[in-house]
């Protein structure tokens, strides 16, 4: 769900729960439906492509199972679009996924497994000061604020859950900046190729790629994938996404402003603060845009031209006050990054989803964040998509 | 805060010493009570009849200005619970043929809000537990609402208030509170 459409929702989902529950009962079990216990008839090789969300929660399931698997990741570090930035402020920082777009417990089962004594702490994000920036005025829309509520880690990020809590049980079977360049699936092993000609083969291979990069072809299949899944791959859309950080020695800003529009038509660009409801003391705000409408700070030519235009916006939303107490910054154009190449998926049909889901030959499979029925475009729906696959791999 | 905590908590029983000289057994309503609809609670109250304002030449239609101390609750799960303690005071109209009334009031609120803080997620079960900081607010309001009778004793109303919330560190942020509710005239 994305978080205008979490603005839209939060009504119905307020009608929806028990009034008393959450005075009531300061210690709940949350109605998280745990992964099943899943019999698992394969003892093949499986391979990996890519060491996002899907990729990483699919070889913690594979690892748990005892099922022989690799990962093999075009970039130097895993994470894909969870990323962090450990020490630009007093506080973690997400790069990339930040919210937790449902229920928290859903962390515990990401891990699924019942013997962990871990906790972790998560905050409700439920911005006070709220404003919206309109034909040239900045309006103050407090009000909002009986509405939003969404979830934030407190003390740590997307990244860091993953880089406590599930990477460390497989660490060694994840091969960085090999990307996947061609992947044959006409023997009876999938054999795989990188941009450096090395080569790689499975009984299965789960594909976690982002959609850009089935859309460009970078990866060549053969056979070559059937025209319906091309055509369903081209129909969904994934605009530009830029997050960037701001710390400034005075606070001037409310904890959120929509910076695009209204509040019920706009929320593709904000600026918010970073460190609400964390315990911080430096002044970070924070910029997250994915719309049509992103290229304008995407697609410029660096990311200082990128940068001078994040602060002439603020000077002018906040009076000058941006260049003033400016200190230091840091932006991730996810646009830009080679074997990212925007922001998420958004469907016009959702009919595409099952098409691009299907496996081939049920030897090469697919999940990531576009292939969550439910929740797309979000971390744990693209953790879950893994897990799927990996039910559909070694249960088949 | 803490002096508008006083001011109302002074504010409840003068309401009801000036209504027990007028009046000797008040009605009491209970109500659903909803921030914005969606954040459902419960609300006592309580009227007392401060002075008649009909006039001799207005008999058919009945006014008369009154003082209502409430308590409330609401909640929106998994992010905050909320204590209201307020008086509204307000003139109700009734036409003497009909069972039907209105009221139009001001409310003077004292809204204590205890918001959840952190969430502690148990990674073995994802059972959550919840540490809430308090935050106290001063909620005026204007309320307009609207019933009949249903019996001697029992009367229906319905009542909507739009209100400011000031203090607990943040700037204004307005409010909509709506009420459903019966109201029991208790028997002398
Ligand atoms: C700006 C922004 C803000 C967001 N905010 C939120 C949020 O607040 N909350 C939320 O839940 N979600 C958010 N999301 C979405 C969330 O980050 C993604 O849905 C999720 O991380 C995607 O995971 P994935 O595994 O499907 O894909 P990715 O994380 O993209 O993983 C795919 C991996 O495949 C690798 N790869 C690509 N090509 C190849 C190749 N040829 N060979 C090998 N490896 C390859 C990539 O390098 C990458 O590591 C946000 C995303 C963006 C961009």
């Amino acid at each position: 769900m994305t978080r205008k459409d979490f603005i839209k929702n939060i009504a119905t989902l307020g009608i929806a729960t028990p009034f008393m529950a959450s005075l009531l009962t300061s210690c709940t079990k949350e109605n998280i439906e745990f992964f099943e216990e899943v019999p698992a008839n394969f003892n093949g090789k499986i391979i990996i492509v890519g060491a996002g969300a899907a990729g990483l929660i699919a070889g913690h399931i594979l690892q748990q199972k005892n099922i022989d698997f690799q990962i093999i990741e075009a970039s130097s570090i895993y994470g894909g679009r969870v990323k962090k930035a450990a020490d630009f402020a007093d506080f973690p920082i997400d790069l990339g996924g930040e919210w937790i777009h449902t229920n928290p417990s859903i962390l515990a089962k990401l891990l699924n497994d019942s013997t962990s004594q871990a906790d972790i702490d998560i905050i409700p994000y439920n911005p006070k000061t709220i404003s919206v920036w309109k034909d040239g005025k900045l309006r103050k829309r407090n009000v909002a604020s009986h509405f939003y509520s969404e979830y934030k880690f407190k003390s740590t990020t997307w990244y860091g859950f993953f880089e406590k809590h599930i990477v460390p049980n497989f660490s060694e079977k994840i091969i960085y900046n090999s990307p996947i360049t061609e992947i044959d699936y006409t023997g009876d092993k999938v054999t795989l190729k990188n941009n450096q000609g090395g080569n790689f083969s499975a009984d299965k291979v789960l594909v976690t790629v982002p959609v850009p990069i089935l859309q460009s072809n970078y990866i060549q299949f053969n056979p070559p994938l059937p025209s319906e899944k091309i055509a369903a791959v081209n129909n969904i859309g994934f605009p530009d996404g830029i997050k960037a950080f701001i710390e400034f020695s005075e606070r001037f800003y409310p904890d959120l402003t929509f910076a695009d529009g209204g509040l019920i038509n706009g929320g593709d660009t904000l600026y918010y603060d970073a460190g609400f409801g964390k315990d911080a003391k430096s002044n970070v705000l924070a910029l997250f845009s994915v719309s049509e409408e992103t290229g304008k700070y995407t697609n410029l030519e660096s990311d200082t031209a990128t940068f001078e235009k994040i602060m002439s916006e603020l000077d002018e939303i906040f009076d000058g006050q941006a260049t003033k107490y400016y200190k230091k910054h840091i932006i991730q154009n996810w646009s830009k990054e080679p074997f990212i190449r925007g922001s998420y998926s958004h469907y016009d049909n959702y009919g595409d989803m099952d098409i691009l889901g299907e496996p081939l030959d049920n030897k090469v499979f697919f999940a990531g964040e576009a292939l969550h029925p439910t929740d797309s475009s979000t971390v744990h729906g693209a953790g879950e998509s893994g897990y799927d696959a990996v039910v559909s791999m070694i249960s088949g | 805060m803490k002096n508008i905590l006083l001011i109302c908590l002074l504010l409840l029983p003068s309401c009801w010493l000036k209504g027990q000289s007028t009046m000797e057994k008040p009605p009491i309503s209970i109500a659903y009570f909803s921030q914005f609809g969606f954040q459902p609670g419960v609300k006592i109250a309580t009227e007392f009849n401060l002075k008649e304002l009909t006039t001799e030449t207005q008999k058919a239609k009945r006014r008369n200005l009154f003082i209502s101390p409430q308590i409330g609750f609401f909640s929106w799960p998994n992010n905050h619970s909320n204590l209201l303690l307020n008086a509204d005071i307000g003139i109700k109209r009734q036409k003497e043929n009909k069972s039907s009334f209105s009221a139009l009031s001001l409310g003077l609120g004292y809204l204590h809000e205890f918001q959840i803080s952190t969430v502690a997620v148990q990674l073995g079960d994802g059972k959550q537990s919840t540490s809430r900081t308090s935050r106290s607010y001063f909620l005026p309001t204007l309320n307009y609402a609207f019933g009949s009778s249903l019996s001697s004793a029992v009367d229906w109303y319905s009542k909507i208030g739009v209100g400011q919330r000031f203090g607990g560190g943040i700037t204004a942020a307005t409010t909509v509170l709506f009420e459903l509710g019966l109201q029991f005239q208790l028997k002398k």
